[in-house]
């Protein structure tokens, strides 16, 4: 019962920080036209609903990325048993940012081009991850993994460096790709585009809520799992496409937002418990709630707005410290 | 003791002799000093617009090294390139020997002190808005031995200047209209009062409407540009193309995009490289805020 109170305040929380996405944005809104705005009522003043297409394309695109980080983050957890694991910390994002740079600078004026390219790009980076960590036993150590992830990860943000110098982008396309930004003008081939990728979010999404159970399973050691009849290796590559297929498309929209997927799960599993039927889906509200709230701090803490996965970092890092030093992780 | 300070007054002398070869003392843009014992004739130029203005002086023969991005006039393409314009290579530089090398502010800062630390001479160049760039040159000139080709350059720069600011004079500052220049569409990057660009918006008569944004270039939220609405958007960076303003989501609401008026077949570099050609650069932005006061200027076509 305390957690469903729990539980519900993530998602009450989550909804009130959109409503407020809404009216302040950059710039404060009266409430009263947001409200008419929406509900068809007049008195609009025609900038007022200007902004607030542009607002909710940009609140959609917070929320399904949080979404997809949180939700992922929480897989990969699982998966390797290792806390640290996060599509950024596994390569994952950066295997995404390589193929979205690639179709950049390769110059295809097909919209739907980064997203197809990014999700190559993140389900070879994990192939890569998963290839190299396999031991000549055929068994997957997760130290391995994590080890091969991070060292995967480091090498892609170095390709990125170099794609991007190649194609001569100047350095606000590079920040924008390495720090995350949520400011991506929309057209209508890009919200195609954008479209797409939702419904391969939603592929990832139920991909992972129908492996609750093996989740729980895998917590418990790979050995536990298999003896309560999960097959571990077959639901690990699942829930590895899973994870690409979450972040694959979005990091094509938004670049690398780092923390998100870390922490999400780390906060909500301190709510709720470790138990996935619950953690799942409350990380994905709570991964769409925390990037819609650093995306409000990133457009109104200084006079130019910062770059959101700047603030998702510094969130983030004192917040990760903070689980550190109070609570003694399991392993 | 007489002895000593004979000897002293002697070494003085000698030292005096030697420093009496004609050394001269130039101060670049930055007001910092340069000594040079005679005028450059081999020359490194690292940024775009001082090439240009180095071959509009009539000095491209001195030219030794280039950027890779000092591609105007088509002679500078020919001369050997150093590296880019955030990042010279100092080896390439050095191994042309160069009497001096001509730099900007900001991003070369860090390429000026290897170069000193190098013990060759370097002067900056940087004028920070079209009203300093005449005298820009003037002073380059100087530095280069060369101020009757200088002074004719920055005497036609005045003049053009001016005629694209008497075309705009009559005009009250609630009639000017509003620009938002692009820079990047994502993230949304413009030009502020700040820099050279944003000098040129207000040359031609324009207000833009992120003047006073901090910084040179800034980054601008679009809800911010969507409440501004700006009469005229310049877009003349090549991302922009990729995402056509008019079918950008709730841009549609924007002054300029329902009026059609966005310019983006202006030569970026016309705009962005504070050199000789930013004239032609002022009269196509006030073809673009004004096309009916073109016609003002002597002999000016519309671009």
């Amino acid at each position: 019962m305390r957690t469903a109170v729990l539980g519900a305040w993530i998602v009450a929380i989550t909804a009130a920080l959109a409503g407020a996405a809404l009216v302040y944005g950059s710039i404060p809104l009266p409430a009263g036209e947001v409200l008419a705005h929406f509900t068809g009522g007049g008195g609009v003043a025609p900038a007022t609903g200007a902004i607030l297409r542009i607002r909710v394309d940009r609140l959609i695109l917070a929320m399904v990325t949080g979404a997809s980080l949180g939700v992922s983050g929480t897989v990969l957890q699982a998966v390797l048993r290792n806390p640290l694991a996060d599509p950024y910390v596994l390569g994952t994002s950066s295997g995404a940012a390589c193929g979205a740079a690639l179709a950049l600078i390769l110059g295809i004026r097909m919209a739907l081009a980064p997203p197809l390219f990014a999700l190559v790009g993140a389900a070879g980076s994990t192939m890569l991850v998963y290839a190299i960590a396999r031991s000549a036993g055929g068994g997957v150590p997760r130290e391995r993994l994590l080890l091969a992830g991070v060292i995967v990860g480091f090498f892609l943000g170095a390709v990125i460096m170099v794609l991007m110098t190649l194609s001569r982008e100047m350095l606000p396309g590079i920040v924008a790709v390495l720090m995350g930004n949520l400011d991506h003008p929309f057209v209508p081939e890009t919200r195609v585009a954008f479209r797409f990728s939702c419904v391969l979010v939603a592929i990832g999404l139920l991909l992972s809520f129908a492996h609750i159970r093996e989740m729980d399973a895998l917590c418990l050691g790979d050995e536990a799992a298999a003896h309560l009849g999960v097959s571990v290796e077959r639901v690990r590559i699942l829930l590895f496409l899973a994870s690409s297929l979450l972040v694959g498309c979005v990091v094509s929209f938004t670049g690398l937002i780092g923390f998100v997927g870390l922490v999400v799960p780390h906060a909500v599993r301190m709510v709720v418990g470790p138990a996935h039927r619950r953690l799942l889906p409350l990380a994905a509200v709570g991964g769409a709630g925390l990037l819609t709230a650093s995306d409000l701090l990133a457009r109104n803490l200084t006079v130019s707005p910062l770059p959101v996965g700047v603030v998702t970092s510094l969130l983030g890092g004192p917040f990760f410290l903070y689980l550190l030093k109070t609570r003694r992780t399991e392993g | 003791m007489i002895l000593s300070i004979r000897l002293l007054f002697l070494g003085l002398a000698i030292r005096l002799g030697v420093g009496l070869a004609p050394a001269a003392e130039f101060t670049d843009d930055l007001g910092r000093s340069i000594e040079v014992e005679r005028a450059p004739m081999r020359i490194v130029s690292l940024a775009p617009a001082v090439t240009e203005t180095v071959f509009a002086i009539g000095l491209g023969k001195r030219l030794v090294g280039v950027s890779r991005y000092c591609d105007h006039p088509p002679a500078a393409t020919q001369l050997p390139r150093v590296g880019g314009f955030s990042d010279p290579e100092l080896e390439k530089i050095l191994f042309l020997a160069p009497d001096a090398v001509l730099v900007t502010s900001v991003v070369q800062e860090g390429i000026h002190r290897a170069l000193l630390g190098a013990g060759i001479k370097v002067y900056t160049v940087f004028p920070r808005s079209v009203d300093g760039l005449s005298e820009s040159i003037r002073r380059m000139g100087t530095f280069l031995g060369a101020e009757k080709g200088a002074n004719a350059v920055a005497e036609r720069i005045d003049l053009e200047f001016a005629s694209v600011r008497a075309a705009v004079a009559d005009l009250p500052d609630e009639e000017r209209v509003g620009v938002f220049f692009e820079v990047d569409p994502s993230p949304l990057v413009t030009v502020t009062s700040r820099s050279f660009e944003g000098s040129l918006i207000e040359l031609a008569g324009g207000r833009n409407i992120a003047g006073e944004l901090p910084k040179s270039y800034s980054r601008i939220d679009p809800e911010a540009v969507v409440l501004a609405d700006p009469r005229v958007i310049v877009a003349a960076h090549e991302r922009s193309l990729g995402v056509p303003h008019e079918r950008r989501t709730g841009w549609e609401s924007i002054d300029a995009v329902r009026g059609g008026r966005i310019c983006a077949d202006i030569d970026v570099d016309l705009l962005v490289r504070p050199g000789p050609r930013a004239v032609e650069g002022a009269r196509a932005l006030l073809f673009c805020f004004y096309p009916e006061r073109v016609e003002a200027i002597a002999g000016a076509e519309a671009p």
